[in-house]
C-alpha cells in the first residue's frame, strides 16, 4: 500500500497526456480492493495459527 | 511561494515515511501513514488533479487506513503487544537504495514536457470520459471491486449456520 501510494504520486500525474489522472483513480481502486482481501487473509491467519508473527508460523499444513 | 509549500508537502510525506520505517509502533506506523496520505494528497491538488486528491483521502484515509486500524485491533493478543519487529534490515536497506538510484535516473528520462494544458479538467468533462473513452477500466473496476468485496467476506469466514442441517 505505501509503495502504491508513492507510485500513484510519481507516475501517474498528467504531465501532457490526460491519461494520467484516471490512471491514478484506478490504482486507488485497486490498492481499495487489495487491502480489503489481504487484511481478509491476515484475519484468517490469526485465527487459525493465534499470532500473526510471520517466525512462528512455519507449516503449510499441519 | 508555492514552491514553498510543495516543498513542505514533499518534506512531510518522506518525514513519515520515514519514521514508519524506524517505529516499532504499529499503531504509530499507521497513524504516519495517514500524514503521507494526506500529504501526497496534497500534491495532488499541486498537480491539479484536485478529483484525485479527493478520491485519496476519501477512499485511502476514510477506508484503508480505517481497515489496517481494525486489523490491527482485531489481531492482538490480549497482552497487548503491537510491536513489530524487522528482520534482514541491511539487506533490505541496500535492496531499497538500489531501487532508488534506478528511479532516479528513470524519472530523468521521461518524455515530460511543459504541459500544453494548463488548468484542471472540469468535473463534467472528466465524468463524461469515464463513461465514453475510459468505460472499460470503468467496468472492469467495478467488477474488481465486487471480486474483492466477495473474496474478503468469504475469507474471513465467519461460521456459516448450514452444518447444523
Amino acid at each position: 500500500m505505501l509503495n502504491a501510494s508513492n507510485i500513484n504520486f510519481l507516475a501517474y500525474h498528467r504531465g501532457v497526456n490526460q491519461e494520467g489522472q484516471f490512471f491514478a483513480l484506478f490504482v486507488i481502486v485497486v490498492a481499495a480492493a487489495e487491502a480489503a482481501v489481504g487484511l481478509a487473509i491476515i484475519l484468517k491467519v490469526y485465527k487459525h495459527f493465534k499470532t500473526i508473527d510471520l517466525d512462528k508460523i512455519a507449516e503449510i499444513k499441519d | 511561494m508555492t514552491e514553498l509549500v510543495f516543498y513542505f508537502f514533499a518534506s512531510t510525506a518522506i518525514i513519515s515515511a520515514l519514521f514508519i520505517l524506524i517505529t516499532k509502533h504499529v499503531l504509530h506506523a499507521a497513524l504516519a501513514l495517514v500524514v503521507i496520505l494526506l500529504s501526497v494528497a496534497a500534491l495532488y491538488v499541486f498537480a491539479q488533479a484536485e478529483f484525485v486528491a479527493v478520491t485519496q483521502i476519501m477512499i485511502y484515509v476514510g477506508g484503508i487506513v480505517v481497515l489496517i486500524v481494525f486489523g490491527v485491533m482485531l489481531t492482538n493478543d490480549i497482552s497487548g503487544r503491537i510491536n513489530m519487529k524487522s528482520l534482514n534490515r541491511l539487506s533490505g536497506g541496500l535492496i531499497a537504495l538500489v531501487l532508488f538510484t534506478l528511479l532516479i535516473y528513470g524519472v530523468q528520462y521521461l518524455p515530460m514536457g511543459v504541459s500544453g494544458q494548463k488548468g484542471a479538467i472540469p468535473m463534467e468533462v472528466l465524468g463524461e470520459l469515464l463513461l465514453t473513452t475510459y468505460l472499460l477500466p470503468f467496468e472492469i473496476a467495478a467488477v474488481l471491486l465486487l471480486l474483492a468485496l466477495i473474496a474478503a467476506a468469504v475469507i474471513a469466514g465467519h461460521n456459516l449456520r448450514s452444518e447444523k442441517i
